[in-house]
């Protein structure tokens, strides 16, 4: 039985560990401790916190200026110059999410992962509006945000909306906006009929969209009609002339429903509202999203009887908060399904049972070791070009099957909606290289599959295994062995597994005791050679294990 | 949840030794699948080729016969009727068309007898998703509620049923990955046998020259038993990815390595590199059977032409890069003397709308041609031109459903039968038995004649179960398996592994030969290796071929399993204690002073694995303390914590 009834009494590390790997891109020794020690719905509640972002904007590491909101009225940056800031833009998402203890930016990439827009396609403005927008919904109202991202000029540009003019419609957007964005399809039922929409709908769907442009420069001052009132985000805007003015009506799938063309300019914003709120009063809307929701944070495969007791009555609380996020989220962290605990048997299928993203394992990574990144503001070059760009984007990203903002279709990152492996597809033969290199690039801070330096600085374990809490004594193996083990993997592997770890791994075959001479030798001597080796070498087989890269 | 079946699946994928790593490979005589006097036909493969995205059917191949309604349907986007190549003036003029300028190549092939086209392909209930579409074309589904919703590929289905034991690792009768696919990381659904387990080798963005080299050392050893979740399922599948890739990436590099290209030049794009790759590796020795390449970038909804200059553009550039690539291909596989084993075939998840849009494109359709390439396909257009009556559309501008001409199964049935030699119970594998061959599809003399059809037989041995466990008493590792059924079966070998990759053999064990009853079996090893050891049997039929179980491991030593520890010890504000246990239990942490009185209690949960658990101590006074981790009445632990 999968139950949504909430889970009750303290998390405990077991639990404070599931939470945080699903739901947080920074994990660190404290967040667990601190989190285990919590109740549920205070420790879910925790994760909604507000977060306060570092740095207001990337910068130019050339100039060390800011460029998306400096004052001045631009008009986009052209050809390589557009590339590198895109990739600032990109360093400095990055950089929030890995300092962010909650859950924001876990759902800004969950925003992207449905209303994908692709940042080739864009100047660095649209591209950082665009994230700003998702950021500004990433658990409020998810009607609100389907509402604002059409008009998105970045969305309009991916998606051919800026093409969709009165006299030739371009039904891209509609149909992308039906089927992956909002109510999904249905069995084919008929020609051209998904049961919860139509073709015919979609070129219906299509005609209400027509005539809003992409708002291309960066208007500052006075400029309103390019700036939403809500969010203070610059968005495109309406062309009466290049609108369909007549009115528009739907199948029998929303209850033929006729939307009333636009009268004016303002009026087109009118249209737009009653057309997005027709397709949100379908409940099917609802739950599909909560389905999106259940494979993003709990698991891919949908039974009927998860579909029954899981998918019914979050998509009920979504459709009772209006659309609003945040309560249904957090009905889905604190339920007893999402910590196993709806049965006697605590070994069915969620905890574990996901295999975490690239950035979701180099970030997870990161942050518990304390990784040090290069600087933005003194070290600039080293922390956008080297490390984000170079080292990140290109090998941890992309080497490992994530084209990271800029996913290869528009239904996004495979491991999110390609049955019948979803989140496995992460793992391929054409991945696994560079997902296993993220060991050697962090203990070397440099690049292992192109040439040249990472420039991150290497990471420290000895200092780690040292400074971090983690293990109260290190001159005890075995403490370091389970320590970390019982950090970093979801569930307590079998003591045959655990002891190749301990023995074959970390002590070579050799005893504890002579683990414990070399510690302490190196305490008085202050030379680190012979304890970083078999530190290191534990260290690279926990994080390549097949285990660590489950979440 | 479904269960994968376990011990089927571990074997499929568990790693085997690189048994031709180094070895000249050209020097290996050429073992068959099919009889003896079928030889050539048992090296020939089959290349296809995704153009993703959605071809716009209607300009890559005009109708001729009707060119005023195409130019009035498609006034901004139409091929100028100058401009277009006459394919064929021979053909009737109703099934005359004329090709897209940027088709030249196409053209020159087709003149030469190496290039044909079909007209109209697709599947009934057309679904216009790029996504749903795709899936339908590689798992063999259309859009009718039964074939919907499958979940393995026809491609897998085909080579799970067509070579029973390629999958466990390089053998000598199928040394390398029987799918290979290039030009997209994303495991291909295509490649998904019947367990809906990926069974091909993506060498996407690699390369393969050093594969094995990069894979060297990567990642953890694999582990024996792993718990029955999807966690346990996770682990098994990232070890099963890590396996194969180990097991094919040493044979690949080889392979690769010791394989040329002609010297054709390529066009330098994806595509022709991805040709140029399989080129070598086919010249390596590769008796891989499909190779699936990719070209991505047709979803033109948005200027595919250049205005003014229809010739031109987004579309142009595609096709033209599309078969530029497939005729430099075919030149390579002529010098390199493999053509004669090569057929290659294109097909997109959908053609594009009839009518444009207005922004110098097109939305998504259905029916589109699929080309066939190579001296197998035989040349000619099949079918005739779609009718683009505006009359006859439908009321977005698409073809009806009656237009389809030719089923994309009966394609597929038609090639794996008439070029790789299936068998219809290999197409009944594939799904693929219900569906009507096309007739001329495959080159009249190279038609493969049913005495060389691969007909495939049950595995001499199903496994039903393998233990390995250490006896603490006998010092020795007791080993027990069984089989449900044995068919032509000779023997087992036990073997023993130090490091799980390089086995030896320690026993052989006579086996029951022919039967239909569960037999049981089981032996011992009184000498097993210090620290851990990893077994295997090797199962041995009577003609020589073999498999394996999947691969155990165990260890001979005990280590104290639990681990309790107090720290910061001495303590000011706070203390933790950790504890590392194989049980679960609600226990209670009190702490004592030296008069033995409770000074502090706490009931905890304790978990299987790692437990931590902080309290502050700033209130107890300085000095000596005991602390005591209680199950029940009984004490599991007592510490001394020394308060400062």
């Amino acid at each position: 039985m999968a139950s949504i009834q909430p889970h009750t009494g303290t998390l405990g590390v077991r639990l404070a560990k599931h939470l945080l790997r699903r739901s947080s891109y920074r994990y660190t020794p404290t967040a667990v401790d601190n989190l285990a020690g919590m109740s549920v719905t205070n420790a879910v509640n925790s994760l909604f916190n507000p977060y306060t972002l570092d740095m207001d904007e990337p910068l130019d590491y050339i100039s060390g200026q800011p460029f998306i909101n400096s004052g001045v009225n631009l008009s986009p940056p052209q050809g390589l110059e557009n590339f590198k800031k895109r990739r600032n833009v990109t360093a400095w998402w990055l950089r929030e999410a890995e300092k962010n203890p909650g859950i924001q930016h876990r759902m800004t990439f969950f925003l992207h992962s449905i209303f994908v827009v692709s940042n080739t396609q864009v100047s660095p403005f649209q591209y950082f509006d665009y994230l700003d927008l998702l950021s500004f919904y990433s658990i409020g109202n998810y009607k609100t945000l389907a509402k604002k991202v059409t008009i998105d000029t970045a969305m309009l540009r991916y998606l051919n909306g800026n093409d969709n003019v009165r006299d030739s419609p371009n039904e891209n957007y509609a149909r992308e906006f039906f089927e992956l964005f909002t109510i999904g399809k249905g069995p084919q039922i008929g020609p051209g009929n998904y049961t919860n929409y139509t073709e015919d709908d979609i070129v219906t769907a299509a005609r209400v969209l027509t005539g809003w442009r992409p708002t291309w420069d960066r208007p500052l001052g006075g400029n309103d009609m390019y700036r939403d009132p809500v969010t203070g985000i610059t968005q495109g805007h309406p062309a009466i002339w290049a609108h369909d003015l007549g009115d528009k009506t739907f199948t029998a799938a929303f209850n033929n429903t006729t939307i009333l063309g636009a009268v004016n300019q303002d009026d087109m914003f009118r249209e737009l509202d009653d057309f997005v709120e027709m397709v949100f009063a379908q409940p099917e809307t609802a739950k599909n999203i909560c389905r999106k929701l259940y494979r993003y944070f709990v698991h891919h495969n949908i039974t009927q009887e998860i579909e029954s007791d899981i998918i019914t009555p979050l998509s009920e609380t979504l459709i009772g908060d209006d659309y609003d996020l945040e309560p249904t989220i957090k009905q889905l962290l604190r339920s007893q399904h999402f910590y196993d605990t709806g049965d006697g048997d605590a070994t069915d299928d969620v905890i574990g049972g996901l295999i975490k993203s690239p950035m979701e394992n180099w970030i997870q990574t990161a942050t518990f070791f304390n990784l040090q990144i290069p600087d933005p503001v003194t070290d600039g070059e080293d922390h956008y070009f080297y490390w984000y760009w170079r080292s990140v984007a290109l090998v941890l990203h992309e080497g490992a099957g994530m084209t990271f903002f800029r996913p290869e279709n528009v239904a996004g990152y495979a491991a999110y909606y390609q049955a019948p492996g979803y989140d496995k597809n992460w793992f391929g033969g054409s991945t696994l290289i560079a997902r296993y290199k993220l060991p050697e690039i962090l203990l070397t801070g440099t690049r292992v599959l192109l040439p040249g330096d990472s420039k991150a600085f290497p990471l420290n374990v000895v200092s780690f295994i040292q400074n971090s809490g983690v293990v109260s004594d290190p001159a005890d193996g075995m403490e370091i062995v389970d320590g970390l083990i019982g950090y970093l993997f979801a569930e307590a592997p079998l003591l045959a597994r655990r002891n190749y770890f301990l023995n074959e791994v970390f002590l070579d075959d050799l005893s504890l005791l002579n683990w414990q001479f070399e510690w302490q030798a190196y305490e008085n001597s202050g030379n680190a050679t012979s304890v970083r080796i078999p530190l290191e070498r534990l260290f690279t087989a926990l994080i390549s294990s097949q285990e660590f890269q489950n979440k | 949840m479904k269960r994968r079946n376990f011990l089927n699946n571990i074997t499929k994928l568990s790693a085997a030794p690189l048994l031709l790593n180094g070895m000249p490979l050209r020097s290996f005589a050429s073992p068959s699948y099919l009889p003896t006097n079928c030889q050539g036909i048992s090296d020939r493969v089959m290349v296809i080729i995704f153009l993703k995205g959605g071809n716009d059917g209607l300009n890559t191949i005009i109708p001729i016969d009707q060119y005023s309604r195409y130019a009035n349907l498609r006034p901004n986007i139409r091929i100028n009727a100058g401009s277009y190549i006459n394919l064929d003036t021979t053909l009737p003029i109703e099934d005359q068309v004329g090709l897209n300028p940027a088709m030249t190549s196409f053209k020159a092939m087709y003149d030469a007898g190496q290039a044909s086209l079909i007209q109209a392909v697709g599947y009934p209930g057309y679904n216009q998703s790029h996504f749903k579409s795709t899936d339908l074309w590689l798992t063999g589904g259309d859009g009718t509620p039964a074939n919907f919703n499958i979940d393995s590929g026809w491609m897998g289905r085909y080579l799970d049923t067509a070579f029973p034991g390629a999958f466990s690792g390089p053998t000598p009768l199928y040394p390398d990955p029987m799918g290979i696919q290039l030009g997209d990381s994303k495991p291909s659904i295509g490649f998904h046998d019947h367990s809906n387990e990926y069974i091909g080798v993506n060498l996407s963005n690699q390369n393969p020259g050093n594969l094995f080299g990069l894979l060297n050392g990567l990642g953890t050893a694999a582990h024996g038993t792993v718990p029955t979740s999807d966690y346990g399922d996770n682990i098994n599948h990232i070890m099963g990815v890590e396996n194969t890739t180990n097991a094919y990436g040493g044979r690949i590099s080889n392979v690769y390595n010791s394989g040329n290209n002609s010297g054709t030049a390529y066009p330098s794009s994806n595509l022709g590199n991805q040709l140029k790759t399989v080129a070598r590796l086919l010249d390596g020795g590769s008796k891989t059977k499909l190779f699936l390449v990719h070209k991505p970038g047709f979803d033109t909804h948005a200027n595919q032409v250049q205005s003014g200059s229809t010739n031109l553009g987004t579309h142009a550039n595609l096709l033209k890069d599309v078969f530029d690539s497939i005729k430099a291909f075919t030149e390579d596989l002529t010098n390199l003397g493999l053509e004669q084993n090569v057929l290659t075939a294109t097909f997109s998840e959908f053609g594009r709308r009839i009518t444009q849009n207005g922004s110098m494109g097109t939305d998504h359709g259905n029916f589109a041609p699929v080309f066939l390439f190579g001296s197998g396909a035989a040349p000619g257009v099949r079918g005739t031109n779609i009718n683009i009556d505006p009359n006859a559309l439908d009321a977005a501008g698409n073809l009806p459903a009656t237009a389809l001409q030719h089923d994309y199964r009966s394609i597929w049935k038609t090639l794996l039968q008439d070029w790789l030699a299936a068998g219809d119970d290999v197409l009944n594998g594939a799904s693929f038995g219900s569906y009507n061959k096309i007739a001329g599809l495959v080159t009249p003399g190279l038609v493969v004649p049913p005495g060389c059809y691969n007909i495939t037989t049950a595995l001499p041995v199903e496994f039903s179960e393998f233990t390995a466990e250490y006896i603490v008493q006998e010092k020795e590792v007791a080993l027990f398996w069984k089989t449900e059924s044995e068919v032509n079966h000779s023997h087992f070998l036990v073997q023993r592994s130090a490091d799980g990759r390089t086995f030896v053999d320690i026993e052989l064990v006579d086996s029951a030969g022919d039967s239909t009853i569960t037999q049981k079996y089981e032996t011992t090893d009184d000498q097993p290796l210090p620290g851990i050891s990893y077994y295997r049997i090797k199962s041995i039929d009577l003609d020589d071929s073999f498999e394996y179980t999947e691969v155990r491991s165990v260890r001979n030593e005990g280590v104290a399993n639990e681990h309790i520890k107090l720290y910061p010890n001495p303590a000011k504000y706070d203390v933790n204690l950790v504890l590392t246990t194989e049980q679960v239990y609600d226990g209670v942490i009190r702490i004592f002073d030296l008069r033995g009185k409770k000074v502090k209690e706490r009931s905890v949960r304790i978990e299987k694995g790692f437990n931590k658990f902080n309290w502050t101590i700033e209130d107890l006074a300085n000095g000596n303390y005991t602390v005591t981790l209680a199950k029940g009445r009984r004490n599991i632990a007592t510490m001394k914590l020394v308060v400062i």
